[in-house]
């Protein structure tokens, strides 16, 4: 080796490009930050994005390489786009942030900062390699070097053939690993030597099936929001009672709020009236509830007012919420010691009023629900 | 290559691996260039036989062979022009990322057994991933005119491409299961042998499969009849309404750089590759063997193997490209309405369809006409998906099975 080349020698070309391609990440990423210009922003965004993959490339993490251009560069980014494209008037082209935004925004961002640096600083295993991948690599090293030393072609097959015995090679066919590990088997946890190792054996099939199942939701509803037309005319009949400010409201649903606010109202208080001699009467029934249960629980039925109020000014996300509260309210009580059963059953009781609510908006002619905003 | 570099003398490792990699990218980016240049003349007169007219004759001898030189030279003096309401900076920069698009796609690309840039284990899903930015450019582009003209056939563009996204994966999907791997080097030694070994011929699905593959393949790299990003006659050249000279031509070099691309994806998916007809190689008992000792015969005959194998892969994939000729000058093109019904109502059910088909065929194990003349080479992997990996337990441990093999066994039937 000549003399200037031993200091190239020396360098570390994996820490090189790595710095390389998260300085490139950082710089325009920062860009994003700093520039006026939403789609500039996009296309700052879209670099930034493309050197995080060269930085899983350079892990070896091909596959999520790919994944991060395939999902994040070319997916979203070509949504995002299109949104801005589609949506962008000439106020939000070009964005000026306010002093409070940049308080507000460094705040979240450098808490953010800190909890992933003392995370990633906490998990031991990204310290320092995982010792059965250093042995690995070390015979993997030797072998090459055995085999480029070596004379003879058959020397060298034969040093190769040292390393490449087990059926198994854990740096190829990372795929097949991967499709097995969603199929429920954890094969690469599979060769652990002890038991404390081997857990998670099960691998991911559930969070497999869920994430299915939601793209398949998904998918079903951008084809129902795509069929513009007959969707269409039933907004803008709704659109055009509104301008009109013709409304009408069916008596039944009048009352029906009405006596859902005066109940809740009720609700709120019996709730706190009623903690005390509830805990003596039934003590096998709730075991050990928090002190704020109560409170937080009567809290929740003064939204239900709230919420009423909402559906009486035609908004439709007061119904939706509506759905949600009761739920809200039993997985709390059950969490914090309430009978399962009872809270289901309370939950029933309480969806019962709603989707009474529900019906009586969907029915009459116009239906409630359409002249909602 | 690297390894040659790095045992010359006054070599150090670092240069060795520069000159293997810029070896690399300069054999790419001709293949490329040089590409275009061709398949551009090619284009014209392909065209202008299917017209029945003559196509170029002058320049460079009796068939025109330098005109796109010329048209090259053209370009290069038109003045550099950006329209007052463009936004300049992304402007300039959209020609590029469409061409870095679909030159980094060829990074994955093997040319013969093991002859690739770089060699990835998901070099399919990787290919598929960085085709699918080349439309970023073009979206790009399509805004920063200042236009509508461009803006609205950006905006085609991006509608096209990302609905045929999903066929396509939905194609490339099929062999790679049949195959049991992402590699596409080792998807193309799967074919070795006699062509009866090509992919194509695996079952009647597989069949029908290519050629949705080649119809989803058409619309994502823009080629008629599904070229309504950039129709002239109708949309006023969409996306490339304000482009002129050497910028426009780089947006051109990459449509041909990824019709080549996607030529070359066909060619490994279904067609066998870099393998021939007829094992010529492999009756004389030639391979490529990444460990043979540089220069020595085992070496030589590995090389002139693998050569053969390049000629036989470009030779393929060029009568790809010859095919996306024809077809663009035989069919007339489909208004946008009609390209989203081929893309959503045909070719992602047929896809479905056949991605069942092609699973019940290998869960069955059906005959298959690749199963005629089965190739035994030595360094041979045919693996089937239902194969699963053995492990040998650890046996210190336990003596019983491990846990997953008898789970797979219960799953499968006992099949393993």
């Amino acid at each position: 080796v000549i003399g200037d080349s031993l200091l190239m020698a020396a360098i570390n070309w994996h820490s090189v490009f790595f710095f390389l391609f998260a300085a490139i990440a950082c710089f325009f990423g920062a860009a994003v930050l700093f520039s006026a210009n939403v789609v500039r922003m996009a296309f700052y965004l879209v670099i930034s994005l493309a050197a995080t993959s060269g930085l899983f490339f350079l892990a070896g993490s091909e596959f999520l390489g790919a994944m991060q251009i395939m999902i994040y560069v070319g997916g979203t980014l070509v949504l995002l786009i299109f949104g801005v494209m589609l949506t962008a008037q000439e106020a939000f082209v070009n964005m000026k942030t306010r002093g409070g935004e940049w308080v507000l925004g460094l705040i979240v961002g450098a808490s953010l900062l800190l909890l992933l640096v003392s995370t990633a600083a906490n998990v031991r295993a990204w310290r320092e390699p995982h010792p059965e991948l250093v042995k690995y690599k070390q015979s993997v090293d030797k072998a090459e070097d055995d085999a480029r030393d070596a004379i003879s072609y058959e020397e060298r097959q034969a040093a190769w053939d040292g390393v490449h015995q087990p059926e198994f090679k854990p740096h190829e066919r990372t795929t097949a690993q991967m499709g097995f590990a969603f199929t429920g088997v954890r094969v690469d946890s599979e060769e652990a030597a002890n038991a404390t190792l081997r857990r998670g054996q099960s691998g991911y099939l559930l969070a497999f099936q869920a994430v299915g199942m939601h793209l398949l939701i998904v998918l079903v509803g951008a084809a129902y929001l795509s069929r513009t037309k007959r969707f269409g005319a039933a907004r803008a009949r709704a659109v055009s009672t509104y301008q009109e400010r013709s409304r009408t409201r069916g008596k039944l649903v009048s009352a029906w709020i009405v006596i859902g606010i005066v109940l809740n109202l009720v609700l709120a208080v019996a709730t706190i009236a009623g903690q005390a001699s509830f805990q003596e009467d039934y003590p096998e029934l709730l075991i050990d509830p928090p002190s704020w249960l109560f409170p937080v629980v009567s809290l929740l039925f003064l939204a239900n007012v709230l919420l009423l109020a909402v559906v009486w000014g035609w908004q439709r996300w007061g119904i939706i919420a509506l759905w949600i509260i009761p739920i809200a309210q039993a997985t709390l009580l059950a969490t914090n010691g309430l009978d399962p059963r009872v809270a289901a059953g309370l939950a029933v009781a309480l969806l019962i009023p709603v989707a009474v609510l529900t019906a009586l908006v969907s029915i009459g002619r116009p239906t409630a629900w359409s002249q909602m905003d | 290559v690297a390894e040659y570099f790095d045992s010359l003398p006054y070599v150090p490792t670092w240069l060795a691996q520069l000159l293997a990699a810029g070896i690399a990218c300069f054999l790419i980016i001709n293949l490329v260039a040089v590409g275009a240049l061709v398949f551009i003349w090619m284009e014209r007169k392909v065209s202008a036989r299917i017209q029945d007219r003559l196509g170029p004759t002058r320049v460079g001898g009796g068939f025109g062979w330098l005109q796109t030189l010329a048209d090259g030279l053209k370009l290069i003096t038109k003045e550099d022009l950006a329209p007052g309401n463009a936004d300049k900076l992304l402007f300039r920069f959209a020609p590029y990322i469409s061409f870095a698009a679909s030159y980094a796609a060829y990074i994955a690309l093997p040319f013969a057994s093991g002859w690739a840039a770089q060699l990835l284990n998901t070099s399919v899903f990787f290919i598929l991933a960085v085709l699918g930015l080349e439309v970023f450019g073009v979206i790009l582009g399509g805004y920063a005119s200042g236009s509508k003209w461009s803006l609205f056939g950006g905006m085609r563009a991006a509608s096209q491409v990302v609905s045929f996204e999903v066929p396509l994966a939905l194609c490339a999907l099929i062999p790679t299961m049949v195959a049991g791997t992402m590699n596409l080097s080792t998807i193309g030694e799967m074919q070795r042998g006699l062509f009866t070994n090509w992919f194509i011929f695996h079952d009647p699905f597989m069949f029908i499969i290519f050629f949705v593959f080649f119809t989803c393949v058409l619309a994502s790299v823009n080629r008629a009849p599904f070229d309504l990003p950039e129709a002239e006659s109708e949309l006023v050249a969409g996306f490339l309404t304000e482009y002129s000279g050497l910028r426009w031509s780089f947006f051109f070099m990459a449509e041909y750089g990824s019709m080549f691309l996607v030529s070359g994806l066909a060619t490994i998916l279904f067609f066998g590759g870099w393998n021939g007809p007829i094992p010529l190689f492999d009756i004389l008992g030639w391979h490529y063997d990444p460990l043979a000792p540089t220069f020595s015969w085992l070496w030589w005959q590995g090389a002139i193997a693998n050569t053969a194998g390049v000629v036989n892969f470009i030779f393929k994939s060029v009568l790809f490209v010859t095919l996306m000729m024809w077809v663009r000058w035989t069919l007339p093109r489909l208004r946008i309405d009609q390209v989203m019904t081929t893309c959503w109502k045909y070719c992602v059910p047929i896809g479905c369809i056949c991605f069942v088909g092609v699973t019940t065929w290998q869960v069955l194990q059906l005959g298959s006409i690749n199963d005629i003349a089965p190739s035994r080479l030595p360094g041979e992997v045919r693996e089937h998906w239902t194969d699963a990996p053995r492990f040998t337990p650890v046996a210190a441990e336990s003596a019983e099975p491990p846990h997953h093999v008898t789970a797979l066994e219960k799953r499968s039937g006992g099949g393993l």
